[in-house]
């Protein structure tokens, strides 16, 4: 979908479009219930996280001021949903460690099938500061746009991009060192 | 100058909507890491459940169909019984902050006394009152009210029971939720029982439901009663006597109410399964005497012209002496002692004069260089 046809679709749903609005949740659908289900691992929760997402975002969408931002602010009250979950879920835990879980999301990959040279590229990951790592996973893992990473660990988009830059040159130099 | 970090987000970006990369992979400087790019993004992925989306689909667009009573639109939540248990009627009469999130309000819901999260069950329970106008409505979500204080009363004794809360903590927790459940009960009496006269259908069966509630109440608060009344909890005993007296009432201007119309009750009584839940008794040293009540510690019974004296005598009877009471706790919700025998070993705590009197002849002797 281009940029003009995703516009168009926003300004109808702010207009009380159904309609168009039901497409918004064609497009996001899968992405934001694969987001939830990594990190909340549970199918029923996550269905209902996504459902309220959704009609949170049909009441504030009138909020969303240009379509480049709308990925990224779905993405906001997504989290925000999964963040109230584990606030309950562990009354007393408090938001900086249900932040960081949120952050990791739970075996993303199936590490089970991976070949030896995939493993010794996870050795490798694993041994990288945490937000490279994180971006790495996020990004080849998780199927996450660079807008929604930044949104998940609180950066820019720019920083997201040199974070990616040094994750991969330093992966890249340690597997070159062990001859992957 | 090659711009690698461009080149590596251009890269990852076309695998991901999975585009050719060969221009890059074929330029000899780039390739390993461009390499390494396909390679992470061809890792395998953990299957993720199928979620039905068509249904979700069909609950949101519901949801947002529904008339907003306010700034949030009304919540339905797929698979929580519990909040088909608060809705009576009209859907569109339910409201709970949308922004609570599921697992916020299955958990509220689901809250007992003295859980962070109870507060927000009240919330939900007074926002769902407040909206809802019909009275015969308000009767019966005063009574589902009353009976989920009724269970949260179980489940905080049991939590009691189980080690799980201290029992400085159950009393306050008690002693509040037996307060809300008499407010409740008389809440549900008047939106019930207000100007009829003559009761339809409807209103009669709201009331056979205030009749069984009282019913449900007397069953379980009568053992907690005696219980407070064996402990001498004072603070507990008091709510508890009101929320009896509340509950007798109700069921009494119910009852009326029903027959006024020319119908029978049709709520079923609850009996107490447990004889022995009348039944209190205690052990040990006279705490405390007067001419008609007896104390063990804190167990305070009554004496009557209809107590038994087992091997003992009245006149005999003082502070100290170790006996055993058995009692039960009558209409009154007080506690009669029924017969009264001492034990047979006396008590650490008191000793006999004769007992005395032979420690300090041990002791004088052990004294004597």
């Amino acid at each position: 979908m281009t940029e003009e046809e995703l516009k168009s679709i926003l300004q109808a749903c702010q207009k009380g479009d159904k309609a168009a609005f039901g497409r918004l949740y064609d497009l996001y659908s899968e992405r934001l219930y694969k987001f939830i289900y990594l990190r909340v691992g549970h199918k029923e929760i996550a269905e209902d996280i996504l459902a309220d997402s959704f009609v949170k975002v049909w009441t504030k969408i009138s909020q969303v001021n240009s379509s480049k931002a709308f990925s990224s602010w779905i993405f906001q009250i997504t989290k925000n949903n999964i963040i109230d979950y584990y606030r309950i879920r562990k009354s007393t835990i408090a938001i900086e460690e249900v932040e960081q879980t949120l952050e990791d999301a739970s075996n993303p990959i199936e590490e089970t099938e991976l070949r030896l040279d995939q493993k010794r590229i996870l050795v490798a990951l694993s041994t990288l500061p945490r937000d490279q790592q994180q971006v790495i996973r996020y990004k080849f893992f998780e199927d996450l746009t660079n807008p929604e990473i930044a949104l998940i660990m609180n950066k820019t988009e720019g920083a997201i991009r040199v974070i990616q830059h040094r994750a991969i040159v330093r992966l890249q130099e340690i597997l070159r060192q062990k001859k992957v | 100058m090659i711009d690698l970090e461009q080149i590596i987000d251009e890269v990852s970006n076309r695998l991901q909507r999975g585009r050719d990369i060969s221009f890059w992979q074929n330029n000899y400087q780039l390739s390993p890491i461009v390499n390494l790019l396909a390679k992470l993004s061809l890792f395998p992925k953990a299957p993720t459940p199928t979620a039905n989306f068509v249904r979700i689909k069909n609950q949101i667009m519901d949801r947002i169909s529904e008339p907003s009573q306010a700034s949030e639109p009304a919540k339905i939540s797929h698979g929580f019984s519990y909040f088909f248990k608060f809705t009576t009627g009209a859907v569109g009469t339910l409201l709970i902050i949308i922004s609570l999130g599921v697992g916020t309000a299955v958990a509220a819901l689901q809250s007992v006394p003295g859980q962070t999260i109870y507060p927000l069950k009240r919330i939900v329970e007074n926002t769902e009152l407040k909206l809802t106008r019909d009275p015969e409505t308000r009767a019966n979500l005063q009574i589902q009210f009353a009976n989920n204080r009724l269970e949260e009363l179980a489940t905080v004794l049991e939590r009691n029971r189980t080690g799980e809360i201290s029992s400085d903590e159950t009393q306050k927790i008690v002693s509040q939720t037996i307060a809300d459940l008499e407010k409740t009960t008389a809440a549900a009496l008047n939106s019930s029982t207000t100007g009829k006269t003559n009761p339809t259908s409807k209103q009669v069966s709201t009331l056979n439901k205030l009749v069984t509630l009282s019913n449900k109440q007397t069953a379980i608060l009568k053992p907690l009663l005696s219980a407070a009344s064996i402990t001498n909890d004072g603070q507990v005993k008091i709510v508890l006597e009101q929320a009896l007296e509340t509950s007798k009432i109700s069921k009494e201007e119910a009852i009326r109410n029903i027959e006024n119309a020319g119908l029978k009750v049709e709520a079923q009584p609850i009996t107490f399964a447990d004889d022995s839940i009348n039944k209190a008794s205690a052990s040990g040293n006279i705490t405390a005497l007067t001419s008609d009540t007896i104390s063990i510690g804190t167990s305070k019974f009554l004496m009557t012209k209809d107590t038994k004296y087992d091997n003992i005598k009245t006149t005999e009877l003082k502070v100290g002496l170790a006996v055993k009471i058995t009692g039960e706790v009558r209409e009154d919700n007080k506690t009669y002692a029924q017969v009264i025998s001492p034990t047979e070993a006396p008590q650490a705590e008191t000793k006999p004069t004769t007992s005395t009197t032979e420690t300090e002849s041990a002791a004088s002797t052990t004294d004597q260089p």
